[in-house]
């Protein structure tokens, strides 16, 4: 067997669309999840109370219940609930924001509580305003101390792009099979989108180990 | 500003404080006043409820019986009430906490900035004149954990004299340093005191409390069990946990 490399440079620009679709959906699914996970990270924060409970049962159910069956409940059920029509890409969008709101709730929120308590009763016994703590005492360090496991759940999302090949999202899994049936060049495919997928993610795999490494230079532990 | 605090008005007024963390008592019902002016010492053992005290004095702990006035705001209150109390009490801890990603001329200068609107160029003046006062002006630019501890303390104590408070409160400042750095904290702190600051300090520093302060409580489950001036306080052997407590420390 031999490799085809005609094959690959002549369906080249689907795979760089392709290529697109799985970054624009992660930052699309990210930016959400950052929004969505805000609020749920607060929520949790309460510890008691009707926004507690909300956020609480929220982020349990999308990180307890698998990526796939989330995604094709909000392919196939959503749209009957709503009674809209949703592109697969929305519903790839959705499903995705979804789970990341989840997961980067928990990593906001255990960010935030590793800032030591004895910095905000400083901040508080000097006064400053409830603001102007959340602003400057709490969520700088909190970031820096949620970074690793944020490039991290970046890296997971990232892979999770290619589960929505199972609704016929053109991202790089679905288009590198749909080629590689059209064409028989399955190894051709599959191999340039494994190694697409690799030159996507592993920096920020890297990135995400220096962040823990400063980190652990910055706190010592 | 208003200033019409007489000097003999009590500055701090607890009245039936009590405080409880879950079923423990921390707080058991206490009354006590305290001047403007006064350096009081606490001592006591460890878990006897004196730092819980100075934290109901600035608010950090809520307050589940009785009422506490400091100059003239009372305690439970709003979150207005509190900030009130807590621009005109400082506090030093004894882990330090000195903001460690802002270095040491933010930290002194940030509230001061943010909860007295004080113009930044103020500020910064204001934050020199006191790290030069407790003599850590060169390391103005560096961060806190390019500090000692006993610099990291320094710099907590300019950073609550920046809000310009009318007392302090100190929880065990030197405990959590190494013994050649308590002198130079112990320093600051009786410098602090002969500038009229009030001052309410819990220590287990016998040396210094006898030296500089006015007046000594010494505290056990939760109450003041003496409360004398501290001539009184170094002789009087008369009451038996004092005695073993003192015995046990000095």
């Amino acid at each position: 067997m031999r490799f085809d490399w005609d094959q690959l440079i002549r369906y080249s620009p689907d795979l760089l669309q392709a290529f697109g679709v799985t970054i624009l959906i992660s930052a699309l699914s990210l930016l959400i999840g950052i929004v969505i996970g805000m609020f749920a990270c607060l929520g949790k924060l309460q510890q008691r109370g009707l926004a507690f409970r909300l956020a609480n049962g929220f982020i349990d159910f999308f990180r307890t219940i698998p990526e796939v069956v989330l995604i094709f409940w909000v392919y196939s059920c959503l749209p009957l609930l709503l009674s809209v029509r949703i592109s697969s890409e929305a519903c790839g969008v959705i499903a995705l924001s979804l789970f990341s709101a989840a997961y980067l709730a928990e990593i906001f929120r255990a960010g935030i509580l590793a800032v030591p308590k004895g910095q905000v009763d400083a901040a508080k016994a000097l006064a400053i305003p409830r603001y102007h703590i959340w602003k400057r005492i709490i969520i700088p360090p909190a970031i820096r101390r949620m970074m690793p496991a944020f490039i991290n759940f970046l890296t997971e999302l990232l892979k999770a792009t290619s589960l929505l090949s199972a609704i016929a999202v053109g991202e790089m899994a679905y288009t590198a099979s749909i080629l590689g049936a059209q064409t028989l060049s399955y190894f051709e495919f599959l191999s340039a989108i494994a190694v697409l997928y690799f030159v996507l993610i592993f920096p920020f795999s890297l990135m995400a180990r220096r962040a823990e490494r400063k980190l652990l230079k910055k706190t010592g532990h | 500003m208003q200033t019409s605090n007489h000097i003999n008005e009590s500055f701090i007024a607890c009245r039936s404080v009590s405080k409880f963390f879950g079923t423990f008592k921390a707080l058991d019902d206490v009354t006590i006043d305290i001047k403007q002016g006064e350096i009081v010492c606490i001592v006591g053992p460890s878990g006897s409820g004196k730092s819980t005290f100075l934290r109901v004095l600035n608010a950090l702990e809520t307050i589940d019986n009785g009422e506490i006035i400091i100059n003239k705001v009372r305690l439970p209150g709003d979150q207005k009430d509190v900030e009130e109390v807590r621009r005109e009490v400082g506090m030093v801890f004894q882990q330090f906490n000195l903001f460690e990603h802002m270095s040491i001329r933010e930290n002194v200068t940030f509230a001061p900035r943010v909860s007295r609107a004080v113009a930044t160029k103020d500020a910064d003046e204001l934050a020199e004149t006191l790290l030069k006062r407790v003599g850590i002006i060169e390391q103005i630019e560096k961060y806190p954990n390019h500090l000692s501890g006993g610099q990291q303390q320094r710099v907590a104590i300019a950073r609550a004299l920046a809000m310009k408070p009318q007392a302090m409160l100190f929880d065990e400042p030197t405990s959590a340093l190494d013994p050649e750095m308590v002198v130079e904290v112990l320093d600051v702190m009786r410098e602090l005191a002969h500038s009229g600051m009030t001052m309410i300090i819990v220590t287990h520093e016998m040396g210094f409390a006898k030296e500089a302060a006015s007046r000594m409580l010494f505290m056990s489950a939760g109450k003041f069990l003496v409360d004398m001036s501290t001539e009184q306080f170094f002789c009087d052997r008369d009451h038996p946990e004092l005695r073993r407590f003192m015995s046990n420390i000095l």
